[in-house]
């Protein structure tokens, strides 16, 4: 196999492999490994992150970062967690998702309308959602344990159609709706769409919207497997969030989206946790050893950039 | 123009404010203060601390004065110099940050004034006392729970969730509950951090289920993670085999335990924290030798109680 062909090889597959070597390695050394239950520990553990990261794969095709969904799932959860007593389980899941897509709305207005770049505007809702959420709830977590129907988005059929939509409508928009050539023209280059017509405001302001309900979306599932509307949770999720979408492929710089990546790298990181907590890992290794990883993937992609630019 | 006259009425307001906040002086003529420089007054746990601290100091004698941080620690600093300036006799701090502790310690024993650190940390400073709940033996309290209710543990399996390892006060709970629980028999099959984060409780706890089906126990060293874990093993339809006990006796995880999802709590008692950082400094004021729990590091232990269903009455 020739280099280049090695290398398309390694842009389809790589991660699918890679995610293919940890299960079958961890699967030989743990016999815990081996069950169902882990599949279903995968499912509920990494669903937030997977839903979340479906709308930040589109966010940094058109070239922009939301920093703010982490504070945004905590605004979700205590909204939900508000609301329910009033509206039950369902319509405190409305309050919530709209709340999301307002918040998403106003991201995209301040980065469209006010002209501040993505990340510092985001960097400041994300203090002004962790804000309200705080206020909201009054520095307390509110407990829906007696909440009936609170646990039912922690069921595994409802996380595998939630991740399922997040993707299939992720891949719609993509490869099959004209926004989706938008959103990636946008990225590769704002101005050169802008003077081929594209209206790059409208194709920001729905972007930072869709990132938001996905993350939304992520913020219900949280509560209900929590069972608590929490104005301290998603902490560090943005980050998280942004990893997996980086590790899967996805350009920082722009243009390039690969939603199937994000996905792929989110049970990568995923089923290392499960493996590194079955064999009671420590924290400092653990994080050592998930640091190297991304470190491993992102400079396996520089080494070849240099040699196709020497070549 | 515009932005002078407004950067004014601001430095007004910051300075009607910061006089304000030290005006609650209350000491007739000749009387000693003791002032007490709280966290934020925003939370129950520091308003039960004021309130113990505040009675105590004035049973005893003293005048009272209160500055409160804000969560803000620029105001712990400039909140605790001015009361040094105003001729505090004795000082208490909560501090919101420990590190930033020096500057506050220099300036009050330049002045002769004695500092008493009331939980959180003593940033290594060279205060007179600190007065933390006693950690370790709540996690003792924990595993004898465990103990009384299962009985001798020879075969049993139990995992502790541990904040992370930075939080020095809440690390020695999981080590009070391990020495206890491995010295009546039990194995402690799993040890995770969950970086105090009620979303890691729960994912930690599905993989240590996953791990250790037979488990019979979690101690979470904080009540965020068990309240997440205790979803995790409600999940997994483990609610009766699996006793999830944590720490601090939150709001939330005491809703938890009357819901019948956590076995218990461990519970500080702020109030009385107060109370002992106050009679600390007046010992100190009458130059009294001080008992430390731990000598070295000038540790005062205040007490925990364990807090279940049938007790919880007690958590407040």
């Amino acid at each position: 196999m020739s280099e280049a062909r090695f290398w398309r090889w390694w842009d389809r597959y790589g991660l699918l492999a890679i995610l293919t070597f940890s299960v079958i390695a961890l699967a030989v050394t743990q016999p815990h490994f081996r069950s169902w239950y882990t599949a279903l520990n995968l499912l509920s553990t990494s669903a937030p992150v997977a839903i979340a990261g479906a709308g930040m794969t589109l966010a940094i095709t058109c070239g922009v970062f939301d920093l703010s969904i982490g504070a945004l799932l905590a605004l979700v959860s205590v909204t939900i967690g508000v609301t329910v007593p009033y509206l039950g389980f369902a319509g405190a899941m409305a309050a919530g998702l709209t709340v999301g897509v307002m918040a998403g709305l106003v991201n995209g207005l301040i980065v469209t309308r006010l002209r501040i770049q993505a990340f510092i505007a985001t960097l400041g809702t994300m203090l002004l959602w962790r804000g309200l959420a705080l206020w909201v709830g009054g520095g307390k977590d509110s407990n829906l344990v007696h909440v009936p129907g609170v646990k039912v988005l922690s069921e595994w059929w409802w996380l595998a159609f939630l991740v399922t939509g997040a993707y299939g409508v992720g891949a719609l928009i993509y490869y099959r709706l004209p926004l989706g050539m938008r959103l990636r023209a946008v990225g590769s280059s704002a101005s050169s769409a802008w003077a081929s017509g594209v209206n790059v405001n409208a194709a920001k302001l729905f972007v930072f919207a869709y990132t938001a309900l996905m993350a939304a979306v992520a913020g219900a599932v949280t509560t209900s497997q929590l069972a608590i509307g929490g104005c301290n949770l998603g902490v560090a999720f943005e980050l998280e969030t942004i990893t997996v979408v980086l590790l899967g492929g996805t350009a920082l710089r722009g243009g390039l989206g690969k939603l199937g990546g994000t996905l792929l790298a989110t049970a990568l990181l995923g089923v290392m946790r499960i493996g590194l907590d079955l064999a009671n890992v420590k924290d400092e290794y653990q994080r050592l050893a998930i640091g190297l990883l991304l470190l491993a993937a992102l400079a396996l992609d520089g080494i070849r950039r240099a040699r196709k630019e020497a070549a | 123009m515009k932005s002078i006259k407004c950067a004014m009425t601001t430095a007004a307001m910051v300075l009607a404010v910061a006089g304000a906040g030290c005006r609650d002086a209350k000491s007739p003529a000749g009387q000693q203060t003791i002032g007490f420089s709280v966290y934020d007054m925003k939370y129950e746990f520091f308003q039960m601390m004021e309130k113990g601290t505040r009675e105590r100091v004035q049973e005893l004698g003293y005048g009272y004065q209160l500055h409160d941080q804000k969560s803000d620690e620029l105001q712990m600093v400039s909140g605790c110099k001015s009361l040094i300036n105003q001729g505090a006799a004795g000082l208490i701090v909560s501090p919101i940050k420990p590190d930033a502790l020096g500057a506050v310690v220099d300036a009050a024993q330049k002045a002769g004034i004695p500092v008493v650190i009331n939980d959180i940390g003593g940033g290594g400073t060279p205060y007179q006392a600190i007065v933390i709940s006693d950690n370790f033996g709540g996690g003792k309290l924990a595993a004898q729970h465990v103990i009384e209710k299962l009985g001798p543990g020879k075969g049993r399996n139990v995992a502790i969730i541990k904040c992370e390892p930075s939080a020095t006060y809440a690390v020695r709970r999981g080590e009070g509950f391990k020495a206890e629980i491995t010295t009546n028999g039990y194995a402690v099959t799993a040890e995770l951090s969950g970086h105090s984060k009620t979303e890691e409780g729960y994912s930690k706890m599905k993989n240590i289920l996953a791990g250790a089906p037979d488990l019979v126990a979690v101690f979470c060293e904080n009540d965020p993670m068990a309240v997440g874990a205790a979803q995790a093993v409600a999940e997994a339809g483990k609610t009766a085999q699996v006793m999830v006990i944590g720490f601090n006796a939150d709001g939330v995880a005491l809703e938890s335990i009357r819901a019948g999802t956590m076995a218990a709590s461990v519970a500080q008692f702020p109030e009385k924290m107060g109370r002992i950082s106050a009679e600390l400094t007046d010992k100190i004021l009458k130059k009294q030798d001080l008992q430390f729990d731990d000598p070295a590091r000038r540790e005062i232990f205040a007490p925990v109680k364990l807090i279940t269903r049938e007790t919880i009455q007690d958590a407040k």
